[in-house]
């Protein structure tokens, strides 16, 4: 392991640690809780009641104690009780995690199964016709807002033609084959696609570009290789590597867009589980959602980072790149 | 890269930034205008009419009638009214935040840009949306500031201009940076160093103006994220509060009345969607030119 | 890890049904209940589930009467369960004698018995154990146990309500009481209801649960010593989605089978989703003891006068909102008493919309019409006035719009501020930090004396700790003295003159300004019968024995 991976992991700790300490401060500085409410609900509670339900959680202490002492326990490996759902946050999140994964994972090959095609084909021939409508598609993609995006999906293909269920993940406690959550999936994936596909199709452009002026690939189609082969075979094979690492990079991007599609079409996943933790100002779980979405995303950086850096000598430099 | 045929060509020669620009110019007229626009109507974007929910368009009402039976088009109006408002000043916000740390990055260079352009890695990369969310989750009057400001009906869209701002920095940090890198080593900046100029003058004097270019660019791409990022924070709830619309706001409730009115849940998105793809291709033609990647 | 192993066990034996012929109803919710213990926390979602499995002891029924569900007799002095007891310290007190049904038994087979009343007082009376509300269990000065199934409480005060002081929710000792002996400061998270909500031994109802998927559903199954009727079905699913519109989906591709009222989807909506549910489902709009008003901060001098605010409620079309935002379901309420409720009658002043009459009132009051349709007073001040409410609740954000709007018409300003629920409950409202009004609901019970929200020693202050909930700072005497002595009236026909009076001096002097009586739209499959909800908070499946399945 290189000193510049060891102090590229030593600054992503820092960052987690205060990204950590600023949310857990905001999420205290918001006013109100949630016990308040109960008082409303319920004509037999008192402020009483409320004052010593907090005490009894532990919400009359000082702020910077109560991250002192989520901050030791987290590094102990207990992340605590959810307040809104009584249980260990592990319980809740881990479901949750999986349904968000899974479509990630699925947005994500989505996404680079059109996006190659198209950065290839746009990268070989740059600024030709071909090239300019694929780029004014990838401005459209990044343009379009996601949940105005998925509320004209659910207009056409649910409200309209009635062919795709609007929202939600399918029944619990019922016999559901794989082919019914591939119905639910269809709508979300297609959402948290577009976006990604524009971005991913001009890394993959410009990768591409890259790679068509390096030395092997010129002298190949010295050689006598077709244009096609060359671009195929040659070019997009060394465009891979930096493609990989600018869509680890995106995997922050990527995670805020499942976060609306989540909450368009009601998915019980990790974004609306994050939303509704911080307004329900539920700490521990808010505070394991979000550390685990940075911490995630911070993990990418860095396994793109060392996988760049080793076989690319010319990023070693670091820092700013330019655009 | 550029849709542009060729970026030598002189901008005003070029179709498509014309085109969009032509089609902003139209958005801000709009906006300006709206008022009087209103009064040539006979509509307001306030006026409820518990009668006339939910109504297609008619002579009247030339884009139907939203959930209160207010006019469509004047809240359209009025809402993009408050979204470019929203774009120019958090994007307006974001430059000079951007450019500030790009100057400095790049004119002073060390530990400095190490450490300031590591900071603008992690904003990029980080899920940024869950953050912001807990940022607009505040409750500004309880932060001690001022009364009437936290207090006043504007209170959310000042809000939200700053928290967009938080987000949207980066581009021009990076754009700034490149730029001052290549100037500081021009002979006039070196004269002035020579000269015993400070800092400060010389980042002011003699830097500043030879990287507005990339500052331009920069401020224009994203206004269009910053609209972008607003309409999302409206819709979930947490941006533009009502009744000021917003372009996002408005679709706030538009999962529950998609089947009733499925024109409402329209319009507002469309409009984002051009604003934001017209800023786009126009900045993008404009880097192409300026900055020349 | 045993834990995600069990859930998938019990998922996957959810899968696959064994009895095929198995009767099973699914039940569509907007929330899931934070915890299952019976008085732990406090939640609508949780008094559903907790109506298929437990049950309280006295409870008021859908006819709005107290009725006994695990009791034998409720005490009066007439039948001679109650009588009148001089208290140590020389005042009047009640003791009460009630009885357990004999055959009420927990799910392991354990009798319910007195000792689970001692345990669950005990609890009650313990600030560290985490129970939601104390007060009831603090009025108890004596249990004494008569045998397994009788006991006797002593109260420190006669009130109308004394039947119910000991009609405890109970707590199965055997199980319990060495967890709380354990560790009292962790007993809330330690508790079976948290650790293992299937025991059967928690539940007597109906039903037991079955099986828990945190966040999701909750299934529950017939309970072998149920001592009640049996109930037409199997087994109970309740699918929790929290998205109303994705709750409405589910509804109509047959996946949940009726959506519950109590914690269902917004009356705007169920009046849309009526238009396009053909034979699918039947709903029934149960008007209820939500009472959504206008709470005026009356120590702003612009609104503690009277005529003001009569002006605002006649400027405000209440009946228009109705019909055209709420189908006909939510007609404008005189006063914070429901029609349902026995005690209500018809006030004397009312408050029709009447913008004529609005105008002459605010004339009255010394704002007269000035520049842009905004009136003034004497001073050059402008009538305007913030009006707040929940930021994110679609339909009262449309009310105060319509509002807006309609007051402008009359010359008064209205900017609106919204907040999120819990910045405007737990500071805002509790702390009377807003200006001028705030729009919001109080929940009420059957024949709810509301001292805590109109009598002037409930008003919160700093000094006070912020405690009562007469938020608007409404003092009167006359208000106070009623308060007080309907607490005292034992004689229902006495009580009702009171109430009477009460009614009439709310419509006089409007503490706050009435809008409506909320309305749920319970949503059933056409082939459930004898489902009749209460309209009040507790939940319709508390009679879950008497549905019926015509499929």
């Amino acid at each position: 392991m290189s000193k510049r991976l060891l102090s590229r992991i030593g600054q992503s700790l820092v960052i987690l640690l205060l990204v950590s300490a600023g949310s857990y401060g905001l999420i205290g500085l918001m006013p109100g809780d949630p016990i308040d409410l109960m008082i409303q609900a319920d004509p037999r509670l008192t402020p009483e009641d409320a004052a010593r339900l907090k005490a009894l959680e532990g919400l009359d202490r000082p702020l910077p104690e109560r991250y002192a002492d989520w901050l030791w326990n987290a590094l102990q490996g207990d992340f605590g009780q959810s307040r809104l759902y009584k249980v260990p946050v592990a319980d809740v999140l881990v479901p949750r995690l999986g349904s968000t994964l899974l479509l990630l994972g699925l947005a994500m090959v989505l996404a680079l199964a059109v996006a190659i095609p198209a950065g290839v084909l746009a990268a070989a021939k740059p600024r030709g016709v071909t090239d300019r409508a694929i780029n004014l598609a990838c401005f459209a993609g990044v343009s379009i807002p996601p949940f105005w995006l998925a509320l004209l999906l659910i207009l056409v293909f649910a409200v309209g033609l009635g062919w795709l269920p609007a929202s939600g993940a399918p029944p619990a406690g019922r016999d559901t084959g794989f082919g019914d959550h591939l119905l639910y999936l269809v709508m979300p994936v297609a959402a948290l696609s577009v976006s990604a596909v524009a971005s991913y199709a001009r890394h993959v452009r410009s990768a591409m570009i890259e790679a068509m002026t390096e030395d092997w690939v010129r002298t190949a189609r010295a050689k006598g290789a077709s244009r096609a082969r060359v671009l195929w075979r040659h070019g997009l094979r060394n465009a891979l590597l930096p493609v990989t690492t600018l869509v680890a990079l995106d995997i922050g991007t990527l995670f805020s867009g499942a976060l609306i599609v989540e909450t368009v079409f009601a998915r019980p996943g990790m974004g609306k589980l994050i939303y509704d933790a911080i307004l329900g100002n539920d700490y521990n779980l808010a505070m394991i959602g979000l550390t685990l979405a940075t911490a995630v995303t911070l993990a990418a950086n860095l396994g793109a980072d060392a996988l760049y850096g080793r076989l690319d000598p010319r990023v070693r430099t670091g820092g700013g790149s330019g655009l | 890269m550029s849709i542009a045929v060729a970026s030598d060509r002189p901008l005003w020669r070029d179709p498509v930034p014309m085109i969009c620009l032509a089609l902003l110019g139209t958005m801000v007229l709009a906006a300006l205008l709206t008022p009087a626009i209103e009064r040539l109507l006979g509509v307001d974007a306030v006026t409820v009419d518990l009668f006339g929910r939910f109504q297609p368009p008619s002579e009247k009402h030339l884009l139907g009638q939203d959930e209160l039976g207010r006019d469509m088009l004047a809240r359209l109006l009025r809402g993009g009214q408050v979204s470019l408002l929203v774009g120019f000043l958090g994007a307006g916000l974001a430059a000079v935040i951007g450019t500030v740390i790009g100057l400095l990055a790049g004119y002073l260079g060390g530990r400095l840009d190490a450490v300031l352009m590591r900071m603008t890695d992690t904003v990029i990369a980080l899920p940024i949306l869950p953050l912001l969310i807990v940022l607009a989750a505040l409750d500004l009057g309880k932060l001690g500031l001022p009364e009437g400001l936290a207090t006043s009906e504007n209170a959310s869209l000042w809000k939200i201009v700053v928290i967009v701002a938080m987000a949207g920095w980066t581009t021009t940090a990076r754009l700034v940076r490149a730029a001052t890198l290549s100037v500081r080593s021009r002979t006039y900046v070196e004269a002035a160093v020579a000269s015993g100029a400070s800092t400060f003058r010389i980042l002011w004097r003699h830097v500043l103006p030879n990287v507005s270019g990339p500052i331009l660019v920069a401020v224009t791409l994203s206004i269009g994220n910053v609209i972008l990022l607003e309409s999302v924070l409206s819709f979930l709830g947490l941006g533009i509060q009502p009744p000021t619309p917003s372009w996002g706001a408005m679709l706030t409730n538009a999962q529950t009345i998609v089947w009733e009115a499925p024109h409402l849940a329209i319009w507002p998105g469309l409009l984002v969607f051009v604003t934001v793809l017209a800023i786009n291709l126009l900045g993008d033609s404009l880097r192409d030119r300026i900055v020349g990647v | 890890m045993t834990r995600p192993i069990a859930l998938l066990l019990a998922l996957f034996l959810l899968l696959n049904p064994t009895g095929a012929l198995a009767k099973s109803l699914t039940i569509g919710l907007s929330q899931y209940p934070s915890t299952l213990h019976p008085t732990i926390d406090s939640m609508l979602a949780k008094s559903y589930v907790l109506g298929l499995v437990h049950r309280p002891m006295i409870i008021e029924n859908r006819d709005w009467e107290p009725e006994c569900l695990l009791c034998t007799e409720i005490p009066t002095f007439e039948n001679g369960l109650a009588e009148r007891v001089t208290l140590a310290d020389g005042t009047e007190g009640v003791k009460t004698t009630y009885t357990i049904h004999p055959e009420a038994t927990w799910g392991d087979g354990t009798p319910v018995t007195t000792a689970d009343v001692a345990f669950t007082l005990e609890m009650g009376k313990n600030p560290r154990s985490g129970f939601v509300s104390t007060e009831a269990y603090d009025r108890i000065l004596d249990l004494e146990i008569v045998d397994g199934k009788t006991f006797t409480v002593t109260g420190d005060r006669i009130t109308y309500r004394y039947s119910q002081q000991g009609a405890f929710t109970l707590l199965p000792a055997h199980l319990e009481a060495p967890i709380a002996d354990a560790n009292i400061d962790a007993y809330a998270a330690d508790t079976l209801y948290q650790k293992e909500p299937t025991h059967p031994g928690l539940w007597f109802g109906p039903y037991r649960i079955a099986s828990v998927d945190p966040g999701r559903a909750i299934t529950v199954e017939r309970n072998p010593t149920w001592y009640g009727a049996a109930p037409a079905f199997d087994r109970i699913v309740l699918k929790v989605v929290e998205n109303t519109a994705a709750l409405e989906a589910n509804l109509l591709s047959g996946e949940v089978d009726m959506i519950a009222g109590e914690l269902g989807i917004p009356i705007d909506q169920a009046l849309s989703l009526e238009k396009r549910i053909g034979d699918r489902a039947v709903i029934t709009y149960q008007p209820g003891l939500i009472y959504e008003h206008m709470e005026a901060n009356l120590d702003n001098p612009v609104l503690a006068d009277l005529l003001v605010r009569q002006a605002i409620l006649h400027g405000i079309d209440r009946q228009a909102i109705n019909e055209r935002l709420f189908g006909g379901r939510q007609p404008a309420a005189d006063t914070n008493i429901n029609p349902l409720d026995a005690i209500h009658v018809q006030v004397e002043r009312t408050y029709p919309y009447d913008p004529a009459e609005a105008a002459r009132l605010l004339e009255a009051a010394g704002w007269t019409p000035g520049p842009g349709g905004i009136r003034r007073n004497a001073a050059g001040d402008k009538l305007a006035l913030t009006l707040m409410t929940t930021a994110g609740n679609q339909s009262r954000e449309l009310v105060q719009q319509v509002i807006q709007a309609q007051l402008r018409q009359v010359g008064i300003d209205i900017r609106i501020r919204n907040e999120p629920p819990r910045v405007l409950f737990g500071e805002t409202v509790r702390k009377r930090a807003f200006d001028d009004l705030v729009m919001f609901a109080w929940i009420s019970a059957p024949e709810n004396v509301p001292r805590t929200i109109l009598h002037s020693d409930q008003i919160p202050t700093q000094e006070n700790n912020w405690n009562g909930q007469n938020v608007a700072g409404y003092a009167n005497p006359e208000m106070d003295a009623l308060l007080d002595r309907i607490e005292r009236e034992l004689d229902p026909a006495a009580r009702k003159l009171l109430w009477t009076d009460y009614q009439n001096l709310y419509a006089e002097t409007l503490p706050a300004l009435p809008l409506y009586f909320r309305a749920n739209p319970h949503i059933l499959p056409p082939w459930l019968g004898g489902y009749r909800p209460t309209g009040h908070l507790a939940p319709s499946t508390l009679w879950v024995e008497e549905w019926t399945d015509a499929r």
